[in-house]
Parts: structure tokens; sequence; C-alpha cells
């Protein structure tokens, strides 16, 4: 079974180093400590081992909640984290770094209803209203316009949700106040019975951690609950199902990796930050086959050169071009795809590259492209070089690329409008 | 005066004292009897479960000892009722120990092999075959780190005992009270403490750090063990020492330590079974690595009780299974050492024979 | 304070001229002072406090060399409190005080030059309970003395050997001297201490009461061992057993508290003080008409 493992991780690896840009450079027996989001755990649990195998590298993913990681990584004690918050004003991160997009995932409507045949469908207003204790029975008009093709029974709705803060809270709570905001009136909190619009409805049961809601809904005749995707199919044998939800193309999407992949794949501009590489979900996602609520979880990671950073790179890349794809769907994550997937690549990439020798060291008689100088110098645009000291080591050639003379070392200025960064570049023999 | 002799063969020892093999078994027999009435009772009544039972059983066995043993006069059935109350309240007692042991290895026995002592968890998923990967990482980390808080926390212990205990000086007070005050810090206090220093300063986590949290935690309950055993150095010790010319620092370590030896020993023991289950702490100074790594300074390290909880969170059957078997690794070495002290302390009082 | 005192050297026939001496400083009479032997230990005008307590008061006596001096007296007299006078051991009781002068050949310990751990080297002790360190075999309790006090041997077996014969407990210990000295008798003890007491060579050696925990047998073989060691050195033992006092010592001093702290009523030769002594209180108490 573990030989089978390592040979397909290898397999993956193998094919990432051939096919995309996202490579693991070397074995580096670096150990990297990451801390941070729990959404993302599973996936870290299941990926770190591949990529401690292939790689050579320890990873260890601590876990702790977004917060923590944030302020694990703020602190310097975490070489990675992992949130799906963004930092917050007081909160001071390091002026390296950048959020890496790594995973999606489609947080489910589940329930459980005996003696309701057939997949229920619901809109976002229909589900505002049950988790606020608008609807309370399962034949509630509301319920039975959207779903003419089946019978409800008339039990009551039993209202299951988290009782410890969540990150899974947070992402529903926004949801339904990004979607259904006449209904949904409080702010978004990561503790449900906060956000809950008038406190928690009357006969509604918290259960806490994932496991905690899934399994209290599986006992729980006629409950409803939000949980991950995994957790919904882990109960499937109780009759938990999952509740195709309405998005904003009309359409009613049952939760999987691949809707829940659509809804991200392709996000409005409004949604990413290009400064930062912050992308906030899609909720009114108009995209016909994607999955609403969808939430995401962003790698932290610093753009500075050091070798643990190198790894960190190499890991997240492991993360999106190998594992993910290939974990993703057991474990009810939806890998990203499309547009996002090419962002959050290009992200990755940008790890490591401040003063990375790497990128300013060339041959004699061969030329450094600038755009490798423009990563190590974080700048981008189009350069203007310039060779201010030792310009019989090296000259500029074409004007936008670097030419090595004789071994030795020489400084050269990148400037890209006003700004302009020195730097030492080396040619070798 | 003639002395009366008797052949050995025609005595035989006795303890008349005793109850015998018949007296056992009537008792014996009463109290499955109370039961199984008890038991009956609860199934055909609203009452339920475990505490059900216990709640007829106990009231029931009293007026079964009062009936026994009333015709004996009252001494003797307040005696039987008392017996009874005791060995009810011994039962009650184990209830939730044995409750807790028989969880643990039921859950956990399927997780442990030779693999799960001897590998780590650095190419293992946790939800992998429960042959695969294993805890030696953590069961190395947990040494490192509670061998370090150790070595920091027994020195000083004993010191602030012989501080207080033998100097006697102008601070023995304060030294008094700060070991006490130290022995209510929460436990997430001392990870914080040294998270806020040490961690941050150097901007690693480190089983080092993790070992000093747990040293924090570890050296009033040494320091207070100690303190008590030295109390039992008999006054005329230290005075014989000094009548053969010892100075007080000769006194101490060659004649009052080694005296308690066996005690410091105990006190030792009792603050590494203190810590060796912390998690809190470990979570902000140490927290997990993958691999089996024995430097204490070189970032991160694992140790049982976050390997367990990390196990938990992954929520896969194998996962949680594993997180029961390394729960019931960290239990049977923390019993060892229980053992370990109670033999050493009984060895103590044989030598003292 | 001179370290030398001016009567040494005159002191084998001094006692008139010492008392003489005595009574012009003190003002007291010469029964308190012992008949002097070659130096030896001397106390002028000890007194003791416990806090706010004096608990003896005034008490001058010489101990002559190679002699032994048996302390009698009731109960809370303070012949104990004395005793510890003599090696610097009263100081460790929390609150307590001294005045006066003990002179040790001459020298007096509580000068503040002196180191109490030398004092205590050269007058050792044996208690009343017999304390043996338990965490050592039989051997190590006899040459514990060397090891805590750092002193250099060449041959500790024979010494080992010397000590233990000396304190009469060779026979009975010699072949499990490896054993856990918690593994002796109370009697056996005793001389264990007492061998350990010998191991660091003192010139005086002070017992407290040394057979108040021992049988008939322990004791006489403890007193055997007492008038051995009285040839090599100075011995000074407290005793609530008249007829031991009589059987060992050669002076007698006889303490007394009535009420207030206690003094010395009388000092002298044992045969006198049991025969012919010259206060009342001393002829009530040693014919135990009170005490």
């Amino acid at each position: 079974m573990r030989l089978s493992q390592k040979s397909v991780a290898a397999l993956f690896a193998a094919v990432t180093i051939a096919g995309t840009g996202g490579t693991i450079v070397s074995a580096k027996d670096q150990n990297l400590t990451g801390a941070g989001s729990t959404f993302i755990k599973n996936l870290f649990d299941a990926c770190i081992p591949e990529y401690n195998d292939v790689s050579g590298d320890t990873v260890s993913y601590g876990g702790g909640g977004s917060g923590a990681g944030r302020t694990a990584f703020i602190n310097g004690t975490a070489d990675f984290a992992a949130t799906e918050a963004v930092f917050g004003s007081a909160e001071k991160p390091p002026a390296d770094f950048t959020y890496v997009p790594l995973i999606a995932g489609p947080v489910a409507i589940a329930y459980k209803n005996s003696n309701l045949t057939g997949t229920l469908q619901l809109s976002p207003v229909t589900i505002a209203k049950i988790f606020a204790g608008q609807i309370n029975t399962w034949n509630h008009p509301e319920i039975a316009a959207e779903n003419p093709s089946i019978t409800l029974p008339s039990n009551n709705i039993v209202v299951v949700y988290r009782a410890d803060s969540s990150g899974t809270s947070t992402v529903f709570a926004q949801y339904l106040t990004a979607t259904a905001a006449s209904v949904w009136t409080k702010a978004p909190s990561g503790t449900f019975a906060n956000a809950m619009p008038a406190g928690a409805p009357p006969g509604s049961i918290a259960a806490p951690g994932s496991d905690g809601v899934a399994n209290k809904v599986a006992s729980t005749e006629g409950s409803i609950t939000y949980v991950e995707l995994s957790f919904q199919k882990e109960n499937l044998g109780d009759g938990v199902k999952a509740a195709s939800v309405k998005n904003a193309a009309g359409a009613y999407v049952a939760p999987s990796p691949i809707s829940a992949a659509a809804a991200v794949a392709a996000l409005p501009a409004g949604n990413v930050d290009q400064n930062t590489g912050w992308i906030r979900p899609d909720f009114a996602t108009a995209v016909p086959n994607a999955y609403p609520i969808t939430a995401l979880a962003m790698g932290i990671a610093r753009k500075t050169y050091s070798a643990k950073n190198d790894s960190v790179r190499d890991f997240f890349n492991y993360i999106l071009n190998t594992c993910a794809k290939a974990q993703a769907p057991t474990l009810g994550y939806a890998a990203l795809t499309g547009n996002t997937l090419k962002f959050a690549q290009g992200r990755a990439a940008g790890i490591s590259q401040l003063g990375n020798p790497a990128l300013t060291t060339v041959k004699r008689n061969q030329t450094l492209p600038g755009a490798s100088l423009l990563n190590a110098a974080g700048l981008s645009g189009v350069p203007t070089l310039r060779v201010t000291k030792g310009g019989n080591v090296c000259r500029v050639v074409n004007k936008t690329n670097i030419g090595g003379t004789r071994a030795g070392t020489c400084d050269v200025r990148v400037t890209v409008g006003t700004t302009n960064v020195t730097l030492k570049v080396t040619v070798t023999k | 005066m003639t002395a009366v002799t008797t052949q050995p063969s025609a005595v035989r020892p006795l303890q008349p004292w005793k109850l015998t093999t018949a007296q056992r078994f009537s008792r014996f027999a009463t109290v499955i009897a109370v039961v199984a009435v008890a038991a009956l009772l609860v199934l055909v009544s609203p009452l339920a479960g475990l505490a059900g039972i216990a709640l007829v059983a106990i009231p029931l066995q009293v007026a079964v000892s009062v009936a026994r043993s009333g015709r004996h006069g009252s001494v003797a059935a307040r005696n039987d009722v008392a017996t009874s109350l005791i060995g009810s309240a011994f039962l009650i007692l184990m209830a939730p120990w044995l409750s807790i042991l028989y969880t643990v290895v039921r859950r956990g026995y399927e997780a442990i092999s030779w693999n799960f002592l001897t590998d780590d968890m650095r190419v293992t998923a946790p939800d992998a075959e429960l042959g695969t990967g294993g805890i030696a990482h953590a069961i190395v980390g947990t040494g490192v780190m509670v061998l370090v808080a150790t070595a920091v926390s027994v020195p000083l212990g004993i010191l602030s005992g012989v501080y207080i205990t033998e100097i006697r000086g102008r601070f023995t007070k304060l030294v008094r009270f700060i070991v006490q005050a130290m022995s209510g810090v929460p436990s997430i206090v001392a990870g914080l403490f040294i998270y806020s220093t040490l961690v941050i300063y150097n901007k690693s986590y480190s089983g080092f750090a993790g070992a000093l949290a747990l040293a924090v935690l570890m050296i009033p309950t040494v320091a207070r063990t100690a303190e008590e055993v030295l109390k039992l150095v008999p006054e005329e010790l230290r005075f014989a020492g000094y009548a053969l010319g010892s100075t007080q620092a000769s006194n101490v370590f060659r004649i009052v330590l080694p005296t308690v030896r066996s005690g410091l020993v105990t006190s030792a023991i009792l603050g590494v079974a203190r810590v060796a289950g912390e998690t809190a702490p470990l979570l902000m100074t140490a927290q997990i690595f993958l691999a089996t790594k024995g430097n204490p300074f070189d970032g991160p390290l694992a140790s049982l009780p976050i390997v367990t909880f990390s196990f938990f969170q992954n929520g896969a059957d194998n996962a949680v299974t594993r997180a029961w078997g390394t729960s019931m690794v960290l239990l049977v070495l923390i019993s060892l050492l229980f053992a370990l002290a109670r033999a050493v302390s009984a060895d103590r009082r044989r030598s003292r024979r | 304070m001179s370290s030398e005192s001016p009567l040494e050297g005159t002191a084998v026939t001094a006692s008139g001229v010492g008392s003489a001496m005595r009574e012009v400083e003190t003002g007291r009479d010469s029964r308190n002072l012992l008949p002097s032997g070659a130096s030896g230990l001397e106390t002028i005008g000890a007194h003791a406090w416990f806090g706010k307590h004096l608990a003896i008061e005034d008490v001058s006596l010489r101990f002559p060399k190679s002699s032994v001096t048996g302390l009698i007296g009731p109960s809370g007299c303070g012949k104990s409190t004395f005793l510890r006078l003599l090696n610097r051991m009263h100081e460790f009781i929390p609150g307590s005080a001294f005045a006066g002068q003990v002179l040790l050949d001459g020298r007096d310990i509580y000068a503040p030059e002196v180191n109490a751990t030398e004092i205590r080297l050269k007058v050792g002790m044996v208690f009343q309970k017999p304390n043996p360190f338990p965490s050592m075999s039989i051997a190590d309790n006899v040459l514990a003395g060397l090891r805590l006090a750092r002193i250099k041997v060449s041959d500790k077996n024979m010494l080992l050997e010397d000590c233990l014969v000396r304190a009469g407990l060779w026979k009975e210990v010699k072949d499990r001297l490896k054993a856990s000295a918690g593994s002796l008798s109370g009697g056996q003890q005793q001389r264990l201490c007492i061998a350990r007491a010998l191991a660091v060579k003192p010139e005086v050696l002070l017992m407290d009461e040394p057979c108040s925990a021992l049988d008939p047998g322990s004791t006489l073989r403890v007193e055997e061992t007492i008038v051995q060691l009285s040839e090599s050195m100075t011995i000074i033992i407290v005793t609530h057993n008249m007829q031991q006092a009589a059987r060992v010592s050669d002076y007698c001093a006889f303490f007394l508290s009535e009420g207030g702290p206690g003094r010395v009523v009388e000092a002298g030769l044992t045969s006198t003080i049991f025969t012919n002594p010259v206060d009342s209180r001393t002829a009530d108490y040693v014919q135990g008409r009170f005490g």
C-alpha cells in the first residue's frame, strides 16, 4: 500500500516536472513549519507525506486555525501559513508576503429526512430562512415551490450548526450575507450563533466540529446543517444527503469537487487582488455549473529568497499542480483550475524570488534575461537596465538582457518607471 | 520454670483475624446478588445505566450489611456498613478510570504494531493503512523534551527544596510562596510565556522551548515533593554531620540528599508524569514535526499529545484509530513511570528497615 | 582577648591558682572548678540563652586531658545545653545566644576568627539517640567524617578497623562492613556512632546520655568503650544514671536549675561527689532523694 502510494506520488512528480513550471528543484532536506487553517488541514495531511517523500524536505503542518497561522507567520515561527481570512488591519505581516490560492472546497447543505425522496433544491433565500428559523417545516410553501417534483413530508426542520468557531461557519455566513441580505441581516462570524439574525432557532442543535454536526444530522430525523462535502459523503450511508443550491445563473447545482472548481475557475477581476494575491470566493457566480457556497483557502509565503522559501515554493507548487488534483475528489475539496490556477501558479512562482542568487547568476558568454532580474528585484513592468559597476564583467544586451563577458561581479541597476533596484550580478566561468 | 515445647508438626499457622474462605465467598455472592437485583430493578424502572445500578445497589448493600451483622450487635453492623460504603466508594472511583482505560485500549489497539512504535509519519498520511507509518517521532520527541525538562527542573526543584528546608535563608517564605504560586500556573500560560519569550525571540518553535515550558510546570511539583521529602530527614542526622566537622554544603550534598535519594527520584518521576501528557504548552512552543528527530534545538519537535491531537483533527477513521493508539502509548508510558515511582519509593521503605 | 590561656603550662598543679584567679574574675567559689590536667577543655563564665530564656548561668569548668567527666543533675538543668556549647552545636538552635569563654587548649572557640567546623572536628559528639547515616554502609558511616571534612587518610581499612575495635563493635560487624547501618541493633548503632566520632581523631568526645536508649548489655559495652577511650582523649558524658557516672567518670559536675537558669552546684572527683559532697543538695541528688 505504502509502496504504491509512493510510486503514485513519484509518478505525479515526474509528470509535474516534465509538464508544468511547478518543479521540485532539488532535494534540500529543509524542515518547514506551517500553521493555520484547519479547513485545509486534511489536504495537507494527505499531501505533506507525499511531498516529503519526493522532495527530501520535511514539512510539518500544525493547524491551529487561520488566525493562529497568520500570527505564527508574522512572528516568523511558521515558514508558511494557510488562512481563509485576510490579514486584519491590526496585523503587520512582513512586507514581502504573498497570498497563494491553494484549494477550494464546497460547503454542502446536508440534511436527513427519510420520507424525502429525490434531491432537495434550495435557493439562497430559502436556505437563509431555514437557518434563521423563519421556515421550520419541510413542506413549507417556499420549499415546495422550489421542489415541485418531490413530495415533501410535514415534519419539523431541526437546524444543526457548529458550536465552535470555524472557518466553515464564516464562509457560510458570508455566503448568506452576500446572497440573501434581506433575510440574513447579521454580520458574518466564525461563531455561527453570533451570526444568526434572531439567535439560534427554537429546537436547533449546536455541535462541535465538522464531524460533530455531520454525526448529529445522521442521528436526527428532519435535521439540516452546513458542512464540508467530505463529511456529508461519509454519512451518506446514514441517509445524510446534500441539497442542490441555486446559483446566480438560476441553476440548481449539487455540491461536488467539479462544481466547486467551476465556481472558482474564473473569478471576476474585482475578486482578485493583484497586489497581494488575495482572492474572494464569488458567491454570486454566474457560471451555470458552479456550486456557489465554495470556500477558498490561501497559503501565505514570503517572496524573499531563502533555502526554506525555495522549499515553500516547491511545496505550494506540489499542492497546486500535483497533489490537489489527485486528492481533492476523495477528500471533498476542489482543485483549482482555469485562470484561478494560473493566477495561483503565478503567485507561487513569486515565492523566494527577491534576491535569489539563481536569478542573478550567469555564465560567461551567456545572457541573463531581464525577466529574471525583474523577479529578483521584486519589480514588474518593462525594465531599463544599466551596468553601474564592473563594466568589464557584464554588459547590457539588446537593452533587455545582461550578458556576461568574464568571471566576476558587476552591479546592475534595474529601473521600472521611477523605482530602481541595484542588483549584484555574478558571472561564472 | 519449665519451657513448654510443642511439636512443630502439631501446630499450624493460623490467621484467626481473617475471614474464612466460606465467609469471603458468601460476602462476594451477596455483592453479586445485590448488583444483580439492582440491575433487574433498573431494567423494569425508569432508572437507567450504570449510575442507576449504583444508585440502587449501594443502599441495598448497606441494608444487607445491617441485616447480616445486626445480630452481632450495633458495632458489628456499623463496621459492616462502613465496609460496604468504602467498597462502593472504591468501585465508584475505579469506574471512570477503568472506563478510560477500556475505551483507550478498545479503540486504539488496532493501531498498535511494531511499525507503529518504530516508524514516523514523514511520508505517511494520517489516514493511510494502519500497518504503515508510526509515532516514533512523537515518542522520541516526548522523550527528548521530558529529558531536557527534567535536566532543567530537577536540579532547580531540589535546590529550592534544599533552600527551604536546609538553608532556611531570609527568602524561605518568598521561595515557598513562589513555588506554590507556580504550581497554580495553568499550563497554557506556561506555554504562552515561553512562546512570547524564547519562541518569538528565536523566530522558531523548538523542542527546547517545549522542554522549558514543561520545566516551568515541573519545577513546582519537583520542588514541593523534594521539600516534603527533605523534611523527613531527621534533625539528628544533620547534627551528626555537623558534629563530625562537616560544613553545611557537604552536610547537604553528602548526608541529607543521599539519605532521601529515592525520595528525590520519586519527586522527579512525579514531575515527569505531571508534564508528559501536557498538550497546551507544546502547541505554542514545540508544535509538530513529522520526522523522527532527537535534536531539541533544531526547529519544531513532535510529542505524543500533539500528535494525538493532530490525528483527531484529521477525522478519518484510520487517523482517529491512530490517535487512540497514540493515547494508549502515552497512557502506558505514564503508567510505567508511576509504577517506577512506586517501586523506587517501596525500595526506600525496605532499605530503611 | 588573648588566645593563649594565662594558665597554660602551670595548669597541671594550678588548681589553687586557677581558682583564685577565677574567684577574682567571676566571684564564684572554687567548687565550680575541676582539678586540671594537661591543658584540655575549659569554660569560663559560660552563659547560654534560648531566646530570652537564660538556660545556664556562669558555668566555669575545667576538663583535664585523658579523663572522663560526668555531668549529672535532674532533667532540664542545662547539662545537654552546656555540652552543646562545647563544640558549638548550641548555635544551631534558632534564637540561641551565648556569653563567656570556652577554651580548647587555651584558645577561645568562640573567637571570631575560629571556624566552627574545625572545632567540631576536634570536639566530637555522640548523641542520645543513635543516628547512623541510613544511606551509608557500616564502613562508610565510620569513614563519613573523613569525607565530610575532606581529610585524607593513607590506610582507610586500618583506620576503619581501629575505630570499630575501639568502639567495641569490630567483632560483631567485621563480616558485614558493606551492610546498611540501618541493619544494626540500637546498641550496635550507638557504638557505630562512637566509632564514627573516633575516626576523625577528636581531642574531646562529648556524649549526651549515650546509653539512655540501650539495653543493659549494650550499656555495659559502651561503658567499657568509654573507659578504654579515656586513655587517649578527654570525655565528657551527660548521664542520668548515677551508677554509670560512678562507674565511668573520674570527675563529676552536678548541675541544678532550681526554677531559674542551670548552674553548677558542685564539681570534683567522682569519689568525693558521691561519698562526701560539700553541698547538701548534691548529697540529696546522688543518693536519690530527689531528681
